[in-house]
């Protein structure tokens, strides 16, 4: 039950960031309801929740692992009486998992499952949306709820399942099903409705070469679109 | 129109809060962000082909690590909604109302930047004036900051739509008056333009020298299927 509850925080892990503190105050408030269910004294368990909030920030669909973790290894500690030093668990697994979010989430399956939607969409219209929130909310739930469970039975065995050589073997996976969905979709979209002249065909290719160059020159998007769009514009307007 | 603003507004807060805030399930996102806007206003087949060609083009900005990026979900949003509202009232102009939302929004999410910066600032503030390490009540504590942050959020959401959508729609209908409409036409090109800027960045995303080869063979193979069959 204090599981379903911790997993209902995380959602809110990043509430109140700060450039100071980033997480901490959000990995404290996710804390609180296991650390009030494994130590019977409440100064015991607000000792542990002050503990955790010095400076901690990793991706925040991952945080669940540690949050389990870290309770299961001050439990094992409480009971046992043993010195442990969780905080060097979680400064590393912070910085591990949050690499393998950012790797996993952000850099993959985010570009991936948008373009399957938006390539969904176009043509089977609001199926697009379901498709994108599908796809990218089941891994999502996964991580944020088989974290908090699995890290709390495993504590410092984590370390061992969550090596950034396994994920990549998913982000590779992900890499080549974004590749064949990319050259299929390019196939399919110019016998679109939106591309029924060779102008648009050619205009299209002109914004592939454009975004694919501006990401690589680091350029932002909203100064390229507002180029683009501001140069079609006046050329529009001169036209008339 | 006016609960149907209020309920943009709302959406704007909601949008706000899940690009960091609270959830990160992905309604903040154009594709899904815009459909929603279009259901609001009244036109979701517009709402959602708005969001699908917003979608791509800022796959690239990601929060990673606190990274400062710009508000492109909410500019995209309040782009949505101006190109919704005024569809109808501007059928001769369609085109170009298209563009003109579109930069507006780009605009506002460089303007919005900035202030999401000021939003993580006041926080700070507001952990200060509570701190938490001298109090015996700590769990009331988390939970007050964690509310506060999140009230935050949404409010910054719903006031930018609330700011940002009537003066969109004054720039608009001041735009319209000037009657170009001639080259509506012409400007449908945005529409495909906007698309290859997103598939660039896609592509950028995904590329490396075998991505591409796969990429090419799929194209080359569904190509021919499509001829074929």
């Amino acid at each position: 039950m204090k599981h379903l509850q911790v997993f209902h925080r995380t959602f809110f892990i990043q509430a109140i960031w700060t450039y100071e503190k980033m997480l901490s105050i959000g990995f404290a408030y996710c804390l609180a309801p296991l650390a009030e269910k494994l130590f019977p004294e409440p100064e015991q368990w607000k000792k542990f929740l002050r503990k955790n909030l010095d400076f901690f920030n990793t991706h925040p669909y991952m945080a669940g692992w540690i949050i389990g973790s870290i309770c299961k290894i001050e439990q094992d500690a409480t009971i046992s009486g043993d010195a442990v030093q969780p905080d060097r668990l979680k400064k590393r697994m912070s910085e591990i998992l949050g690499g393998i979010g950012d790797n996993l989430f952000w850099n993959s399956l985010k570009p991936a499952t948008a373009f399957l939607g938006v390539i969904t969409a176009l043509s089977f219209e609001f199926w697009g949306v379901v498709a994108f929130l599908t796809t990218f909310n089941i891994p999502h739930f996964y991580h944020r709820f088989a974290g908090i469970s699995k890290g709390y039975r495993l504590g410092f065995e984590i370390t061992k399942i969550l090596s950034p050589k396994r994920f990549d073997t998913i982000i590779k996976r992900i890499s080549i099903a974004s590749s064949v969905l990319f050259g299929g979709a390019c196939a399919i979209l110019l016998q679109n409705n939106m591309m029924d002249n060779l102008q648009s065909k050619l205009i299209f290719f002109i914004g592939l070469m454009a975004g694919y160059i501006a990401l690589a020159k680091h350029i932002s998007m909203q100064r390229l679109i507002t180029v683009a769009l501001s140069a079609l514009l006046l050329y529009g307007l001169l036209l008339v | 129109m006016e609960t149907q603003i209020f309920l943009c507004c709302i959406l704007g807060g909601i949008v706000c809060a899940d690009s960091e805030a609270a959830w990160q399930v992905m309604i903040s996102q154009p594709l899904v962000a815009c459909a929603l806007a279009g259901i609001i206003l009244g036109n979701p087949g517009l709402g959602l082909m708005t969001g699908a060609l917003l979608q791509l083009p800022f796959l690239s900005e990601v929060p990673a690590g606190g990274a400062k990026i710009s508000e492109s979900q909410l500019g995209c949003l309040v782009a949505a909604m101006l190109i919704v509202s005024n569809h109808n009232a501007y059928h001769n102009f369609n085109n170009q109302l298209w563009i003109i939302s579109v930069l507006y929004g780009a605009l506002l999410s460089r303007v919005g930047a900035p202030m999401r910066n000021q939003l993580r600032k006041i926080n700070f503030r507001f952990i200060q004036r509570f701190p938490l390490t001298d109090t015996r009540k700590i769990s009331q504590r988390l939970t007050l900051l964690t509310l506060f942050g999140l009230s935050m959020s949404l409010l910054f959401g719903f006031m930018f739509v609330l700011i940002a959508f009537p003066i969109g729609n004054l720039l608009v209908q001041l735009i319209a008056k000037l009657n170009i409409s001639n080259a509506d036409r012409f400007f449908a090109l945005a529409k495909p333009l906007l698309l290859g800027i997103g598939f660039g960045v896609f592509l950028k995303i995904i590329a490396t020298g075998k991505r591409i080869t796969i990429a090419l063979a799929t194209f080359a193979l569904t190509t021919t299927a499509i001829v074929l069959f």
